[in-house]
């Protein structure tokens, strides 16, 4: 028992909370809902459009000439979570895998 | 301390402090190792070997005036709610910092979480955290007042839960931290402090105590709590 063995089981506890993380991440992203809403000028008229992504085709769903506020809101606040999940997932893939690394012994720490 | 962790820290510090609710918690864990240092102002080697667990202690008579809804106030910062299962209990995590609360447990116990309903959160029941409360110290920890455990009762609590642990790193671990700290106590002209609390704490606990420094081979921090190993205790 020693110093050694005290930082080798923090590196596994730290693997298998980042292991965790990413499933939670993936999760939450999940949640979020899709696509992001913009607004289209036609004919000098704005309409409101969810654009996504669908089968690796952009797909526009008609939302109307006028959405409400709290729509408005909540697909601002998905956009900006989603952008923020999507680095931190990316932030706790890159630490899954310096600490595989880590104990395998192939990372300088 | 990793730069990005230490903001992340000291922010989530700054919220809790404006939301009143910094005062009425005690930081424990491996964090208060380095404020221990800074508690005795010395330069003392300390290890900073330690998970991204932030945890905090709440009493169970402490009464949150306003209710804060901490999974929304960290929301932003990118802090996501992980549940355990099948325990129930909830933390809130960050690829830098794990915020977890922690209540001590009382009675026959029970694997069901603590409800902190005024601060959307619930806490992990845990034994032997009533030795962190008995005695508290506030320290500045980049500008915010934090209350930790005093050095002592952290030591020894340490040791107390390393014995009961059934992983081996973390028992490696806990008996680490607990002895470096009550080393720096001892530096610091803390012994008296650790034979106090050493005669306050049951029996069943002394005795788990000196079987831990004895096979650890402290006999430094030994021959304080046990100075006469022969007359038993």
């Amino acid at each position: 028992m020693g110093v050694g063995m005290a930082i080798k089981g923090v590196l596994r506890e730290e693997l298998e909370n980042s292991i965790r993380m990413q499933k939670n991440y993936e999760k939450e992203l999940g949640k979020l809902p899709a696509g992001s809403l913009i607004k289209k000028k036609i004919k000098g008229h704005e309409y409101y459009y969810i654009v996504m992504r669908e089968n690796g085709k952009v797909k526009f769903v008609y939302k109307g000439k006028k959405v409400s506020e709290a729509l408005v809101e909540e697909y601002a606040r998905a956009k900006e979570l989603r952008a923020k999940y999507r680095k931190l997932l990316s932030q706790v893939k890159k630490q899954i895998k310096f600490l595989k690394g880590a104990l395998r012994g192939q990372e300088s720490i | 301390m990793d730069r990005s962790q230490f903001e992340i820290c000291l922010e989530v510090l700054r919220r809790l402090d404006d939301s009143g609710i910094l005062s009425k918690i005690i930081l424990i864990g491996s964090w208060c190792l380095p404020l221990y240092r800074d508690f005795y102002s010395c330069d003392h080697e300390i290890s900073t070997l330690r998970t991204r667990d932030i945890d905090f202690l709440v009493s169970r008579d402490t009464k949150f005036s306003d209710k804060v809804d901490l999974p929304a106030l960290f929301e932003d910062l990118g802090f996501i709610l992980d549940h355990s299962f099948p325990e129930g209990y909830v933390k809130l995590i960050h690829p830098e910092l794990i915020i977890e609360f922690l209540v001590p447990e009382i009675g026959r116990g029970t694997s069901k979480p603590y409800p902190l309903p005024e601060l959307g959160m619930n806490a992990q029941r845990l034994r032997f955290l009533g030795l962190l409360e008995r005695d508290t110290i506030i320290v500045d920890f980049s500008g915010f007042k934090v209350t930790l455990p005093h050095p002592v009762n952290f030591g020894l609590h340490k040791i107390i839960v390393s014995s009961r642990r059934t992983n081996a790193d973390k028992t490696a671990k806990d008996v680490q931290a607990g002895l470096e700290v009550l080393r720096l106590c001892v530096d610091n002209m803390d012994t008296p402090r650790i034979v106090e609390l050493f005669g306050n704490v049951s029996q069943k606990q002394r005795k788990r105590v000196i079987k831990s420094f004895e096979d650890n081979e402290a006999e430094d921090i030994l021959k304080i709590v046990n100075p006469l190993p022969s007359m038993g205790r």
